[in-house]
């Protein structure tokens, strides 16, 4: 095989590559992070908020009676995307899995191009596909409840079928960083955008978090 | 009179304006700056929402009736006694659980019938919450010891070490 062949046989292998897409970039996520958000828990200022009339309404109206979190409602999508605690993260072929070890959330995140079954029902953890754009992990949430919240100061969250939620995960050294975007046009004139921040911590421990609802209420 | 009430400076400020403005790199960075200075936010719970996080509101003298280390947070139950001599009941709210145990603070750490130097805390809003309810900052005990909390950390501090 003359030189000439090999190198047009590489080139082409490496476009084919390219092209296909095969040469995407992974991070490696695996193992325990503990929260160490920006002040606010990484949400916007209230006063930068531009709620429609219905988000302003739902967001006068909350709460203590309305709080899902007070009758031990784990905190889902996108309430829970940033939460202060530690979680833990599993990468497999198929999934990434998010272990929480608030309200023990487990979040499944499907990496192998599959979509939502016909009858996947609204839940507060919604159906989440993913893909890596280099190093970058790319979320996609939908599905999600309406029984839920942006945040526990009572930012409302519609949870119709024109909301969902892109997350973007990036690692840099031992710090992971999320910027959620939360499209939810019932309550928000623009797009909600959240950030999240993550230490590595290889020795970290997740602990059991069991929720009494007789505890929950301040009212 | 075992009550007191003060106004406290308000700590923080809206920092972190249009970050979803940024390019990748610079948001790295910031996040990362801001992560540094500023840490975990007393917003990460209901702090702000059901408590006047600038009120600090010391109660002196007062009687454990309970004290239970849960979540979604855990709750101290005391007496203290008013200037007409009466006992009143307060309840006040520590942080979850998994929180208050990291920090050292466990249910064998007080105990019904004990006697406390002072409860400190920010007091309920109005409306928002029950009456006589408050978010615990600090306890202190006859002994020196010292519990402090924020909504997302307890630290529990032996008097020799403090």
């Amino acid at each position: 095989m003359s030189i000439s062949k090999i190198i047009l046989g590489v080139v082409v292998t490496l476009g084919i590559i390219h092209f296909s897409g095969v040469t995407n970039a992974q991070a490696n996520f695996e193992g325990i992070w503990y929260a160490n958000h920006p002040e606010g828990m990484g949400q916007p200022p209230l006063e930068e908020l531009a709620f429609t009339p219905a988000g302003r309404a739902a967001f006068d109206r909350f709460g203590a009676d309305n709080d899902p979190s007070f009758r031990c409602v784990m905190p889902g999508v996108p309430r829970g995307l940033v939460d202060p605690y530690p979680r833990e993260i599993i990468q497999q072929g198929h999934q990434i899995v998010l272990l929480h070890e608030y309200y023990h959330q487990v979040r499944r995140i499907y990496m192998d191009g599959r979509e939502a079954p016909e009858y996947w029902p609204l839940s507060l953890s919604g159906y989440s596909t993913g893909h890596w754009e280099d190093e970058t992990l790319v979320v996609r949430t939908t599905h999600l409840s309406p029984d839920n919240l942006m945040t526990t100061t009572g930012r409302p969250f519609s949870g119709n079928d024109n909301t969902y939620v892109i997350e973007r995960y990036t690692r840099s050294g031992d710090v992971l960083m999320l910027t959620a975007e939360i499209h939810d046009p019932t309550y928000y004139e623009e797009t909600y955008v959240m950030h999240g921040l993550w230490n590595f911590t290889p020795d970290g421990e997740i602990w059991e978090y069991v929720c009494d609802p007789s505890f929950g209420n301040v009212a | 009179m075992g009550v007191r009430v003060r106004p406290q400076f308000r700590k923080c400020c809206v920092i972190g304006e249009n970050l979803e403005r940024m390019k990748t790199l610079n948001l790295i960075v910031g996040l990362t700056i801001l992560s540094m200075l500023y840490g975990l936010s007393a917003m990460a719970h209901h702090s702000s929402t059901y408590f006047d996080m600038e009120v600090e509101v010391t109660h002196e003298d007062v009687t454990v009736v309970d004290f239970q280390v849960a979540n979604p947070h855990g709750l101290l139950i005391y007496t203290v006694v008013d200037d007409e001599g009466n006992a009143v009941e307060w309840n006040a709210e520590l942080p979850s659980a998994n929180f208050s145990r990291r920090g050292g603070v466990t249910e064998s750490v007080l105990r019904p019938g004990d006697k406390l130097v002072a409860v400190i805390g920010a007091p309920g809003l109005p409306g928002r919450t029950r009456e006589h309810l408050m978010r615990l900052a600090r306890v202190e005990l006859p002994n020196g010891d010292t519990a402090t909390f924020s909504a997302i950390s307890a630290t529990y501090t032996r008097a020799e070490t403090e």
